[in-house]
């Protein structure tokens, strides 16, 4: 280690070599799986390296008092996280499944599909039910303000706030 | 890049749908175009929502219905118990379309390109599978022998093993195309490349190796060292890092390594083609690197060496010297 990283990082060391193990234990007990708990407790110690100086994480005496909550609270996030893209694996292999085979995408254009819809998938995360469902209709399906608002029994004003909120959402969470 | 604000995001939302609407007025559009020049987030705003709605119009609508509509459990605790049940499922038929030369789908354990799978066999080895790799599991009364036709793994015999002098003994061999390694300790790492070569890297006691031609004249790999070979002969040993296995746990060390090298490494790693370009072959990396996405490991060489990362597509990528 050279001197000029920043100073924080030795309490994200400690914390690692009193924790990692635990941590890594806890998430096998979890999901029941060595493989995706080992992968899982790195990310949760990347995900803490990660994230800028001033935030409470790189603070100096959180750990002390809490650090396994604190570390089981990202572990948390990151485990709904891989729920969320495994499931959409399994989502996407039934549908690829019932196509009729000429309609199948070649290998390289599935492999853009599915990176686009997990992509999709993660800025939806978060919006509520029935948001998310109107705007998939309108986006998806290409069906009308009125259309939507009588599938959903609400009003076309509120499907156009729904419309804004979900676009916002992507907006803020859309990468470069 | 300065950070866009919620409420703004939320402007250009609503004047998105405006202006698709059909509805819009040429003074719609005047307030508009202000809005877009009064401030750089507004603009990037606007934009992203544009690309937003690209993104959508790219998705076959018969797959990306079902998919995005799927039922999610929404609370946690639910999440993470019906992740457990996921983790089998998918591997399985997410290979079931990817093309594979037909040698590799013989093999009872593959794993895919930029994949990796342990798996602990029935006397309790423990096996870790690169990347790319394809073995064959045939233990029988005699002998346990792993067949390895593609790839590179890790073994690791188990503590509880019979001893070498009990009659119940069972070898442990590990087959290349160009020969045998017997495990006389506990872990090693090998490899079989494409282009008609084996290797062995040993961490902990030592392996016997018989190349397919020259079984009479077997070399032992100690601890700490490791060696290529042929079907005829085993190259000179030399001393092996404890980072051979590094891999094993999703990562990669370089410590001045040849940037050539280093992508070629990287490349195991991701479908389609990386290249490095001549240019910057020879220019050093040092650092420690996720494998499991190497998108983000491409996209930081520029910050770290004078390079760019030029793609042609998503399967088609070289590292240039910049400006090139």
């Amino acid at each position: 280690m050279s001197a000029a990283e920043p100073a924080l990082h030795p309490h994200i060391r400690t914390l690692y070599s009193a924790h990692h193990g635990w941590l890594q234990g806890w998430l096998r007990k979890k999901l029941g799986n060595a493989f995706d708990a080992a992968d899982l407790a790195q990310d949760t110690f990347v995900r803490l390296l990660s994230a800028p100086d001033d935030t409470p994480e790189k603070q100096a005496d959180w750990q002390l008092r809490e650090p396994r909550a604190y570390l089981t609270l990202i572990a948390k996030r990151l485990m709904a996280n891989l729920y969320r893209r495994r499931s959409l694996e399994q989502a996407y292999l039934e549908a690829l499944g019932a196509l009729p085979e000429p309609m199948a995408p070649s290998p390289e254009q599935q492999a853009i599909i599915l990176e686009t819809l997990q992509e999709i998938d993660a800025m939806l995360d978060g919006l509520a039910p029935v948001v998310r469902q109107a705007f998939l209709l309108a986006q998806l399906e290409g069906l009308g303000y009125a259309e939507i608002a009588a599938k959903l029994s609400v009003s076309e004003r509120t499907v156009k706030r729904y419309m804004a909120e979900a676009m916002a959402r992507c907006i803020l969470l859309a990468s470069e | 890049m300065s950070a866009i604000r919620e409420d703004v995001a939320l402007q250009a939302a609503q004047w998105f749908f405006l202006l698709n609407s059909g509805e819009a007025t040429a003074a719609d559009r005047r307030r508009w175009a202000h809005w877009r020049a009064a401030d750089p987030t507004h603009d990037l705003a606007w934009q992203r929502a544009e690309r937003v709605s690209l993104k959508f119009d790219l998705l076959p609508r018969t797959l990306a219905a079902p998919v995005l509509g799927r039922a999610v459990r929404a609370d946690r605790r639910a999440a993470v118990k019906a992740l457990a049940l996921l983790v089998a499922a998918v591997p399985a038929g997410w290979l079931a379309w990817r093309a594979v030369p037909a040698r590799e789908w013989l093999a009872a354990h593959r794993t895919a390109t930029g994949e990796r799978r342990e798996l602990r066999l029935p006397d309790g080895t423990r096996l870790v599978l690169n990347t790319a790799t394809a073995l064959d599991v045939a233990y029988d009364e005699h002998l346990r022998l792993l067949r390895l036709r593609a790839g590179e793994i890790l073994v690791e015999t188990a503590a509880d093993a019979v001893p070498p002098d009990h009659p119940a003994y069972r070898p442990l061999v590990v087959e290349t195309v160009q020969g045998r390694l017997r495990a006389l300790g506990t872990r090693f790492v090998a490899r079989q490349f494409d282009e008609g070569r084996s290797h062995v890297a040993v961490l902990e006691g030592a392996v016997e190796v018989r190349p397919e031609r020259a079984a009479d004249r077997p070399v032992v790999v100690q601890a700490g060292e490791q060696a290529g070979f042929s079907s005829h002969a085993v190259d000179a040993v030399t001393p092996a890092g404890p980072q051979v296995d590094d891999w094993s746990r999703g990562i990669l060390r370089a410590r001045d390594m040849r940037l050539q090298d280093f992508v070629a490494e990287l490349g195991r790693y991701r479908p389609g083609v990386l290249r490095c370009d001549p240019a910057v072959a020879e220019l050093r990396i040092s650092g420690v690197f996720q494998l499991r996405d190497t998108g983000p490991v491409l996209d930081s060489l520029p910050q770290a060496l004078p390079v760019d990362v030029r793609y042609r597509t998503r399967y088609w990528v070289t590292v240039v010297a910049p400006g090139s």
